[in-house]
């Protein structure tokens, strides 16, 4: 009997061993796809800083922010993008790159807020990048941040300066240079941006 | 005797001459390899000093110190990077070959309109660089739900590759005979039997060219990881290179970048030694026919 299995699955092997290594990898490709999908944590906040030369990692500013937000860690996620470069880049591709990840990631809805230099905030809002963060935070934050309130000639609130959020100057983030933080204009959680600014105003 | 003298003369001249123009063709080839060679001498070179030693890069070997090499390896988290790359790489070159060899079939054997429509279709690709369409490709991806993994990247690999890869089999295509697959067709072979046992083990020295080039092209490329991917977990090799090249404030550590750049180069060193025997004949099987 054994040596009736031995021949049965050596015909099998013989002649369906390439079907069978198909299926077999479809089947294990759909396993790893699904467990993802079902083991995937909802982001729900989406951060962007340019050129921020930030003292702590990525991973870090994600750990606090996740944690004083109070979001829960097994289901919901933060993301910061801390290394990317646009003015300071040594690297032309580099910047490039970089730019491309930043038009990509507001082109399809996902980031919540951005921080980058003065200059180039003010270009991009331009094109209407940032919301008027008067329609979002409190007014009596924004009473309280009145001296690093980026505004438009048309009277616009459209940023704050990084040197007025406590925590963002505790993460080592734009020390230098003038910088601005605003929420984009198409993000779906503008409440939740909202808040997220307020945080880092140490509200 | 004198003719004898007068060709021994002439016999001489020629000499001369054949020396002076051998002579000027190997200095230029000289010169074309220093030029080639002399980044990867500097490049290895600089890699094998300490990240202190700021000395010209000219300066060759002038310190022998794996110090670099072991800032390079642990801040890269390089075993994580490199599993990254080989899949991501692997994956992508071992589908493109099988949708570039099953696209190319049809187009390079069925004489029809539709066929050379297909073939237009295919190479228009080549003219629009993806890097300008990169963000309706991404509202795409996230409309269609497929998040930002690793394998997203290797989506955007395949898709690109697939017009040159299908540009470079079809022509291939058209050079092997009709005539045996015809006789596999008298002998009852199916058309799916035809393609792998018959036309596939045929077009090798073109699946050897679209490996090598797409390949190395995968390998090197960061654009699509750092686009598409957030995980630092998730990184290939060129993307965790890029630490290293500083910004404005913190210029780059170049020996310690050197370092990386070998690294990341070694694996596909190591991988053509092993296989240029198999790369030499496979080429070679092409170009003599019959």
């Amino acid at each position: 009997m054994m040596k009736k299995l031995k021949n049965e699955l050596g015909y099998f092997w013989l002649y369906y061993k390439w079907q069978f290594l198909t299926v077999l990898t479809v089947l294990l490709l759909f396993l790893y796809f699904g467990v993802s999908a079902l083991t995937e944590k909802k982001t729900v906040l989406s951060v962007m800083l340019l050129d921020c030369h930030a003292s702590c990692s990525q991973e870090e500013m994600e750990e606090r922010f996740l944690e004083d937000m109070g979001f829960d860690r097994k289901t919901e996620k933060v993301e910061v993008q801390s290394s990317l470069m646009l003015s300071d880049a040594s690297s032309g591709n580099y910047a490039m790159t970089s730019l491309s990840r930043f038009l990509t990631e507001i082109g399809s809805g996902k980031l919540d807020l951005c921080g980058m230099v003065l200059q180039d905030f003010e270009k991009y809002d331009k094109s209407g990048t940032f919301l008027d963060l008067s329609l979002i935070l409190p007014q009596e934050l924004l009473a309280r941040l009145e001296n690093y309130q980026i505004r438009t000639e048309d009277g616009r609130i459209i940023g704050l300066d990084p040197k007025g959020l406590p925590v963002l100057a505790d993460c080592g983030c734009y020390e230098e240079e003038a910088a601005a933080v605003g929420i984009v204009y198409n993000t779906t959680r503008k409440e939740k941006a909202g808040e997220f600014l307020a945080y880092l105003a140490g509200e | 005797m004198a003719f004898g003298k007068k060709k021994d003369n002439y016999d001489a001249q020629n000499y001369m001459k054949m020396s002076l123009k051998t002579f000027l063709l190997y200095l230029v080839i000289i010169v074309f390899c220093v030029i080639v060679i002399a980044p990867l001498v500097i490049v290895f070179s600089s890699s094998l000093r300490t990240p202190e030693n700021q000395t010209t890069p000219l300066a060759l070997f002038i310190e022998f110190s794996m110090a670099s090499y072991q800032k390079a390896f642990s801040n890269m988290n390089y075993p994580m990077e490199l599993l990254n790359s080989i899949v991501t790489t692997a994956g992508s070159v071992f589908c493109i070959v099988i949708f570039a060899t099953m696209a190319a079939y049809p187009i390079g054997r069925i004489k029809t309109k539709l066929a050379r429509f297909l073939y237009f279709f295919f190479i228009s690709g080549l003219i629009i660089p993806s890097q300008m369409v990169i963000v309706p490709i991404a509202q795409t991806l996230n409309r269609l739900g497929i998040p930002n993994t690793r394998f997203t990247p290797m989506l955007m690999f395949i898709t690109c590759s697939l017009p040159f890869s299908v540009f470079l089999f079809s022509g291939f295509m058209k050079g092997v005979p009709v005539e045996i697959e015809e006789s596999a067709y008298i002998d009852g072979a199916t058309l799916g039997r035809r393609f792998s046992t018959v036309v596939f083990p045929l077009l090798q020295p073109a699946i050897i060219s679209c490996v090598i080039t797409q390949g190395l092209w995968i390998w090197n490329d960061y654009f699509y990881p750092m686009v598409f991917i957030s995980k630092k977990a998730q990184y290939s090799l060129p993307v965790g290179m890029l630490q290293f090249l500083g910004d404005k404030e913190n210029p780059a550590q170049w020996n310690i970048l050197f370092a990386a750049c070998v690294l990341c180069a070694l694996p596909l060193i190591i991988v053509f030694l092993a296989l240029q025997k198999q790369f030499v004949n496979g080429i070679a099987a092409g170009a003599v026919k019959g």
